[in-house]
């Protein structure tokens, strides 16, 4: 249940309507079919038409007329039949595709009604363990640990399994409540939108703000302090361990780099927070910055040496013109590249 | 010399009779020639009607095909969501016992042997919590 599920599932409630849009486009192609081979009946009036009017046109007695009528009667009565067909055939397509559509629709409804039953039920289910999962959480994050040996052996697992329980059964709630608004908002034809579920505000919410899993209130000072212990918070070691809360923690990810590099070797906080890949990312981009800022001052320094060196031969020396041009552009496209 | 103008007449009258002829069956000729024409023209328009007919019956059969798979689809959606409902029971009463033992032990104070027992019963509700997860899941995909 991670957020590509969420994402993929959200689509797929989003299309409702496409079995219904799939009927509808069929019994217009049926209805575009009658009127076509409606016009292909009216058609054949047209030579028989033709052929009355010049029979008109020949006649030289009362038989030549009545025959040349009846000749235009026969082309009325095609053209009428033609123009029946598309009319009756039309009309035909329309009420039995509007009676499919009506039954289908009556029993996707059905589905629906079904399905916000359902949701009703692992939302309530939801409501009913949110309060126990995270009193189980918060159990297992009263501890303090000693060494990170015995916090990898004995609860570390567990923690991390008390935390995904609290987390589905968080996702669960939300994806309930958001299957039933879009349920009842297609029932009752809205067009009002439901907002998807989203994890990261799931985590600030209920982490932080309701359930209060870890302090809303921890200061910098404070967690700088913690961090420093030689015995560690398991909320602590909590927020460390996994990259989700990195931007939950209440310092910076230079600041943490900083603190964390200036802690023993055998330092709790120091061993947890070194798996984390959003804290490997941030020590990644660290010395990308600081790399540049090398290379940038080295090519400064040099470039500014080279140009000293030519101007003591003279500024009429030309080749110094030239020369410093690229060994600047080259710095500039070294320190990009980085 | 009467009886030589009566020869005459007659003579006449004949060679009138058989331009007439010839003019009418000069009209017929051409009066087929456009019946022809025109009858071509009513046989293309019915063999293009029959075929689109067929095409149209095609049509309609597509569709009721269409319709009668997307409302069985609906039934059988429908027994999946009971289905769903029944397991929901089940899981839920097997959890609030897990749940219950879980929460009678207090980590802090619990031996060794009482957390891993404990870690085992969160591992089972991890499990049960995955199921519901997965059938919440299953039925926002119908």
């Amino acid at each position: 249940m991670n957020q590509d599920e969420l994402d993929k599932n959200y689509n797929s409630v989003m299309l409702l309507d496409r079995d219904i849009d799939s009927i509808k486009n069929q019994i217009q192609k049926i209805k575009d079919n009658i009127w076509e081979i409606a016009d292909d009946i009216s058609s054949a009036s047209k030579p028989v038409a033709k052929y009355s009017a010049k029979q008109f046109k020949d006649a030289k007695n009362k038989d030549d007329f009545k025959i040349a009528a009846m000749t235009g009667a026969a082309a009325v009565v095609i053209d009428g039949v033609g123009k029946t067909f598309g009319l009756m055939g039309s009309v035909f397509a329309e009420i039995k595709g509007e009676f499919k559509l009506q039954k289908l629709r009556s029993k996707k409804k059905e589905v629906a009604l079904a399905k916000i039953k359902f949701a009703e039920m692992t939302l309530a289910w939801g409501t009913v363990n949110e309060d126990k999962l995270g009193r189980i959480l918060k159990n297992e994050l009263s501890l303090v640990v000693n060494s990170y040996e015995l916090d990898s052996e004995l609860y570390y697992e567990t923690r991390q399994k008390s935390l995904d329980n609290y987390l589905k059964c968080l996702t669960i709630i939300k994806m309930s409540e958001f299957l039933i608004k879009t349920y009842k908002i297609w029932i009752n034809r809205s067009d009002n939108q439901v907002e998807k579920p989203c994890k990261q505000r799931l985590l600030k919410n209920y982490f932080i703000e309701k359930s209060q899993i870890f302090p809303s209130k921890m200061t910098k000072e404070y967690f700088i302090k913690e961090l420093q212990m030689p015995t560690l918070r398991a909320d602590i070691i909590l927020l460390l361990q996994n990259e989700m809360f990195f931007n939950l923690l209440p310092i910076t990810a230079d600041e943490l780099i900083k603190v964390t590099k200036y802690l023993p070797d055998g330092n709790i906080a120091k061993i947890a927070i070194t798996n984390n890949s959003k804290y490997q990312n941030a020590i990644k981009l660290k010395r990308k910055k600081r790399k540049k800022t090398v290379y940038g001052w080295i090519f400064l320094i040099a470039s500014v040496s080279i140009l000293l060196f030519f101007n003591s031969w003279g500024w009429w020396n030309l080749l110094m013109v030239p020369f410093s041009l690229i060994l600047f552009i080259t710095a500039i496209f070294l320190y990009l590249d980085q | 010399m009467e009886q030589k103008n009566t020869t005459l007449n007659t003579t006449e009258h004949f060679n009138n009779s058989v331009e007439k002829v010839e003019k009418n069956i000069e009209l017929l000729h051409t009066y087929t020639a456009e019946i022809i024409s025109s009858s071509q023209d009513v046989v293309n328009v019915v063999s293009k009607t029959m075929i689109a007919l067929k095409e149209l019956d095609k049509d309609m059969k597509l569709m009721d095909l269409s319709f009668q798979a997307y409302m069985k689809n609906a039934d059988v959606n429908l027994k999946k969501i009971d289905i769903a409902k029944e397991n929901l029971q089940r899981i839920n009463d097997r959890m609030d016992k897990t749940i219950d033992q879980i929460l009678s032990i207090d980590i802090n104070t619990a031996s060794v042997e009482v957390i891993r027992h404990r870690s085992e019963l969160i591992s089972a509700l991890n499990l049960q919590i995955t199921q519901v997860g997965n059938m919440l899941m299953k039925i926002l995909d119908l």
